[in-house]
């Protein structure tokens, strides 16, 4: 699993273990023997996620140091998956971003990897870049003055590169360095699917809103395919803004699976593990 | 490099004088050797833009398609490259999508001043500078009506003070090798100083001196193909006096048509002046990019090196495995 800060890893990995563990009858994995291993730091995550509580930041990471692993079984052939989350800050993949290095850890595992998948928060406001040229065509076209306020000029560093650029760079990472791996299927999951639906009605395709609101990362993915096989997934695993005034003690009343919307292609479902699924298979 | 880590004289990584292989950086063998030694990072490629050095990098994996650009300070190299990868993060452009880039940092520094994020309230472009080397710029792009048509290209960014030392003296022409093994050179000549009525003369007369001791100096010949691009177009549109195709077309193709393979003309308008209902970011960059998709591919690993540098070898096409 993949992607910057604040993309809904924390959240899919909190309900996945709740929904496999509590939902034998429908899940497609279910968990591997709880006899060995220490799920203390999953345990924590998915007990936020039944309070419907954010998780302070300062908790992302696995206290431990370790990356978060979590180990399934598929229902349908028995198969072993295993399920690694080295970097569920995010910030690791910032680092790499800035740095251009990985751990030989990070390498060696990359150079393993069977399937990959790659978390997008749509409401990120440096998803895309947002150019002078358009803004003042827009205020022009709204009756307003161009930009004539700048709040000072600033000088170019990494961290005003758009999101969709440096996702690409990573991919181009794995094109490069972990030939043995490809090809590698994709599942790009576009997390808070609840609030694309809300903003843009629920017949939006996970595949149509990438091409519209990350069009370069979506454009190198389909002229990329013979690298990257690729399904696009909207995940709510929330099924809500905690922060917002009734929605936590509406998310609480209901059973939690039910808060759960997972969006492939036209299909909706709450098994939260279908993305999963298909990149494993 | 056999498995066991030994060449074809039996001799390992460390003592072997003929292995090494030159990084995206042009240094020798720092990233390999790091991993050969287990150390704790493992490097990846810088993203920025290539120098002559370095190129090979993009050149040994792909067949490249080269693109120079040259042309008077401040005419417009910069940014109709950073104007095409910022209208690709928007969508596909004249049915040409991106398919990836090994210098997307590069790009992207080219394109920041053009962004809200900077904090400007008009978009600029900064200007190449003098003491850098000519910069190379991959990226690759796939075509919409043939699918499996990916086509690499290498955009060279040239300062404009470089341009005006090879157009006054020979010497300094000649020491553009680029211009020499690439066979397609864009020309831009700045729309704006042309709309301008007191550099208009002295801005063509530049041009013409440039192409002219090209010729002379064996630098362009009769298998160049010369494309003289209009930049600014927006400046020049119903510009009172000036008639394009008298002042350019015609002034151009009877001073060199006869000297080179194949002379065309181009306007464009990269990042015209805001609120200008003809002109919309981009324009005439379209037909530019045809005339660019129907280049021939660079033959690979020989077609844009420039210089000879030490210590190339043929090996430096294989990698550890």
């Amino acid at each position: 699993m993949t992607g910057l800060h604040d993309t809904g890893k924390t959240s899919y990995i909190a309900a996945l273990r709740y929904f496999v563990g509590e939902n034998d009858k429908y899940s497609s994995f279910t968990l591997d023997n709880l006899s060995t291993g220490d799920d203390k730091y999953i345990t924590y995550l998915s007990n936020c996620w039944l309070e419907c509580s954010r998780i302070a930041r300062s908790n992302y990471s696995n206290p431990s140091g370790e990356s978060v692993v979590l180990n399934l079984n598929r229902v349908d052939s028995g198969k072993s998956i295993v399920l690694d989350i080295p970097d569920l800050l995010g910030e690791t993949f910032n680092m790499q971003f800035k740095k251009r290095v990985w751990s030989q850890d990070f390498y060696h595992k990359m150079k393993e990897v069977t399937g990959m998948l790659m978390f997008v928060n749509p409401e990120d406001p440096f998803n895309m870049p947002k150019l002078i040229y358009h803004e003042n065509e827009h205020l022009r076209a709204f009756g307003e003055e161009p930009i004539n306020n700048p709040e000072g000029e600033k000088t170019f560093n990494m961290d005003e590169i758009p999101n969709q650029v440096k996702l690409v760079d990573f991919l181009q990472f794995v094109q490069l360095y972990c030939q043995p791996a490809l090809p590698l299927k994709l599942g790009v999951i576009i997390s808070r699917w609840d609030r694309v639906e809300s903003a843009l009605g629920t017949k939006v395709k996970p595949c149509n809103w990438l091409e519209k609101s990350l069009p370069l990362l979506f454009q190198f993915l389909t002229s990329n395919s013979q690298d990257f096989s690729c399904r696009y997934f909207g995940v709510s695993a929330q099924g809500g803004d905690y922060e917002v005034d009734g929605v936590k003690n509406e998310l609480l009343a209901i059973n939690p699976i039910d808060r759960i919307l997972v969006k492939d292609e036209d299909e909706k479902t709450n098994d939260i593990g279908r993305p999963l699924l298909w990149v494993t298979s | 490099m056999v498995k066991d880590g030994t060449c074809l004289e039996g001799l390992t990584i460390e003592s072997c004088p003929h292995f090494y292989w030159t990084t995206e950086n042009g240094d020798n063998a720092e990233s390999q050797q790091i991993e050969a030694s287990g150390q704790e990072d493992f490097e990846l490629f810088k993203g920025n833009d290539f120098n002559i050095t370095n190129l090979n990098f993009v050149t040994h994996k792909f067949n490249c398609r080269p693109v120079i650009l040259i042309g008077e300070s401040e005419c417009g190299k910069t940014t109709l490259l950073a104007t095409l990868f910022d209208l690709l993060q928007n969508s596909p452009f004249n049915n040409l999508h991106f398919a990836g880039s090994l210098s997307l940092i590069g790009f992207e520094r080219r394109c920041f001043d053009e962004r809200i994020n900077s904090g400007r309230a008009q978009p600029y472009t900064l200007k190449t500078p003098l003491n850098e080397d000519i910069r190379f710029l991959h990226i690759s792009l796939r075509s919409s009506s043939e699918q499996s048509k990916v086509m690499h290209f290498v955009f060279s960014d040239i300062a404009g003070e470089k341009f005006k030392e090879a157009g006054e003296n020979s010497n300094h022409m000649i020491n553009l090798p680029v211009l020499k093994q690439a066979k397609l050179i864009n020309f831009i000549i700045d729309g704006e100083r042309v709309a301008d009525s007191g550099k208009r003369h002295s801005t063509i007369f530049t041009a013409e001196q440039f192409i002219r001791r090209a010729l002379d100096t064996g630098i362009f010949d009769q298998e160049t193909e010369l494309n003289i691009i209009t930049s600014k177009f927006d400046t020049l549109e119903g510009l009172k006096g000036f008639n394009y195709e008298n002042a350019i077309v015609d002034y151009f193709n009877r001073k060199f048509a006869s000297r080179v393979g194949k002379l065309s003309f181009f306007k464009i308008a990269a990042r015209p002046r805001e609120n200008h209902e003809k002109f919309q970011l981009g324009w005439g960059l379209d037909a530019l990019l045809n005339n660019w998709v129907n280049l021939k591919d660079a033959p690979g690993n020989s077609g844009l090196s420039f210089d000879e540098v030490p210590g190339l070898r043929n090996f430096q096409l294989y990698k550890v495995i």
